[in-house]
């Protein structure tokens, strides 16, 4: 379970306003706790929602999570207060990202989440030309990013090591 | 002589005798100086070739010490920067950080631009965090080394392949590199110029370039701090780790596959995945390993490297997600296709071309 001090942080780095120091302390707090890994992916979901950019909500197996999460609330197990970011904090945003997320939880809850049968749903249309990976299914590019580290852990090679091998799996980001 | 009318004959011959018997007195006074002027055409003849020689091979050394150097400065060499990666007309900015903590490497890359992404490379392998997908996690397995896997460098084996050359002195983040050129002699591969910097002998700039010598894609360090010095501790872990690539296990992580078996160099030919496996010139597996996918799938992976550039070879029961068709990411390059009925992905840094051939070659033998 994350600390209150750490959520402040991961937050600070999504709104950028994490300094330096703050910023690495928040990588290392997010691979080091499931927890906080879901909070960053659920406010991304929101906030790519909020600006129109693709969510891939078929890469993020969020279904099962979802579902996983209200049966815990509903047994009242579930008491963790959430410290979103401070765009989501912000009375007219959070009102729109709250109308959103239950737009999404229906979405999610009503239907079967089957990529392979349906097409993802999707809460707002591309707003990139071309997608990462240029494949417009998120489910194949978050199998193409897998394959891609898998690989970079395992390619041997002068300056292969180290970060110049992943500068292409973070940095990669069409502009609009 | 016959030539000349007679009344020449005399005055002529005189003329031509004078400045001779005048250069004959000349010579017996400065004659040994003179011989050994004479001489030096003859020995700038002798010498000349192997001045010609040892030019070059002297800065293939040269070159070849760079690469060493950089190599051995990328696990040993702690330091805080920020990174440009510039691919076809975009440009993004990352946060980078090596730092070593007892005898282990860790590291940390952060977007600067566009969506928040984030990736730690620690003691148990790598999480990354896309805004596109779940976080995703590659852990490495029992035995495996802290440091990344990295071939000792075989100069006579790349040089079959790559012409290196010593290409002069560049200013980089405000520090000197030596600029080290290794031009791809065909179109398998990219080639790459490698910024050493002087002082610590990290790449402050890598190029990947096509068979045209164009960049196709390029990091480089706008600033950054470097920690005088190696790491004692790690200087050690990297000459043991030298000499073998020992092939990481995947554990389970957030939403990803298993590893069930891990093993080393496998040339292992008999194997009914080996056997349909035909690489490009150059290239040779270098490791081998079988994971396994959530869906309880059997994903067998070959890694092939020519000393320098390296691709994957996933071979797995058809899936959900699966990539069909070409697609690339800055100069990474993915294609994938059912062959037989097995689905294949070949992924890595090389050009689009030399995958697809990986590919085809596979669907010619009809099975993987």
């Amino acid at each position: 379970m994350s600390t209150e001090q750490q959520r402040q942080r991961v937050s600070a780095l999504m709104d950028g306003e994490a300094g330096r120091f703050e910023a690495h302390a928040a990588v290392n707090d997010l691979t080091r706790s499931p927890d906080l890994a879901e909070r960053w992916e659920r406010w991304h979901l929101i906030g790519r929602a909020l600006r129109g950019e693709p969510c891939g909500l078929a890469a993020r197996a969020i279904a099962s999570r979802v579902r996983t999460q209200a049966a815990a609330a509903d047994g009242g197990a579930h008491q963790v207060r959430v410290q979103p970011p401070a765009w989501l904090r912000r009375p007219l945003v959070g009102a729109v990202a709250a109308g959103v997320a239950v737009l999404g939880l229906a979405v999610v809850l009503t239907g079967p989440f089957q990529p392979k049968e349906t097409p993802a749903p999707r809460l707002a249309t591309a707003a990139h030309a071309a997608p990462r990976w240029q494949q417009p299914d998120p489910a194949v590019r978050a199998r193409l990013d897998r394959l891609l580290v898998n690989h970079q852990e395992q390619s041997p090679g002068i300056g292969r090591s180290g970060v110049a091998a992943y500068a292409a799996v973070i940095g990669y980001e069409r502009l609009p | 002589m016959p030539l000349l009318p007679p009344l020449l004959r005399r005055p002529v011959t005189s003329a031509v005798r004078a400045p001779t018997q005048l250069c004959r007195r000349r010579r017996a006074r400065t004659l040994p100086w003179l011989r050994r002027l004479r001489q030096l055409p003859v020995w700038a003849l002798l010498v000349s070739p192997l001045l010609l020689w040892a030019g070059p091979a002297s800065a293939l050394d040269d070159a070849r010490a760079l690469l060493e150097r950089m190599s051995q400065a990328l696990v040993q060499v702690q330091f805080d920067g920020t990174l440009v990666y510039l691919h076809g007309q975009d440009l993004a900015a990352l946060r980078v950080s090596h730092r070593i903590n007892n005898g282990t490497p860790g590291e940390s890359l952060l977007s600067l631009t566009g969506p928040v992404r984030a990736l730690s490379r620690h003691a148990e392998g790598v999480t990354c965090m896309l805004p596109d997908a779940a976080p995703l996690s590659v852990s490495k397995g029992h035995g495996h080394s802290a440091l990344l896997p990295t071939l000792p460098l075989d100069f006579s084996k790349l040089s079959r392949h790559y012409r290196i050359v010593h290409m002069g002195r560049f200013r980089i983040a405000g520090r000197e590199t030596e600029v080290v050129g290794v031009r791809a002699r065909d179109g398998y591969r990219y080639g790459y110029r490698f910024y050493v910097d002087a002082a610590s002998g990290l790449p402050l700039k890598i190029d990947l370039l096509d068979t045209d010598g164009r960049p196709v894609q390029q990091t480089m360090f706008t600033d950054i701090d470097i920690e005088p010095g190696p790491v004692a501790e790690t200087a050690q872990a990297a000459s043991q780790q030298a000499g073998a690539v020992k092939s990481a296990a995947l554990s389970r992580s957030a939403s990803g596959a298993q590893a069930t078996e891990a093993t080393g160099p496998a040339p292992a030919r008999t194997e009914p995945a080996a056997a349909s496996l035909r690489l490009p010139p150059g290239f040779d597996i270098v490791s081998r390993k079988v994971l396994s996918r959530d869906d309880g799938g059997r994903i067998e992976q070959w890694v092939a490297s020519d000393g320098l550039a390296s691709f994957s070879v996933y071979i797995e029961p058809p899936m959900d997600g699966a990539l069909q068709g070409p697609s690339q990411l800055g100069a990474v390059s993915a294609v994938g296709g059912l062959v037989g009925d097995q689905q294949v992905t070949v992924v890595g840094e090389v050009p689009l071309a030399t995958a697809h051939r990986v590919l085809e070659q596979m669907e010619r033998r009809g099975s993987p």
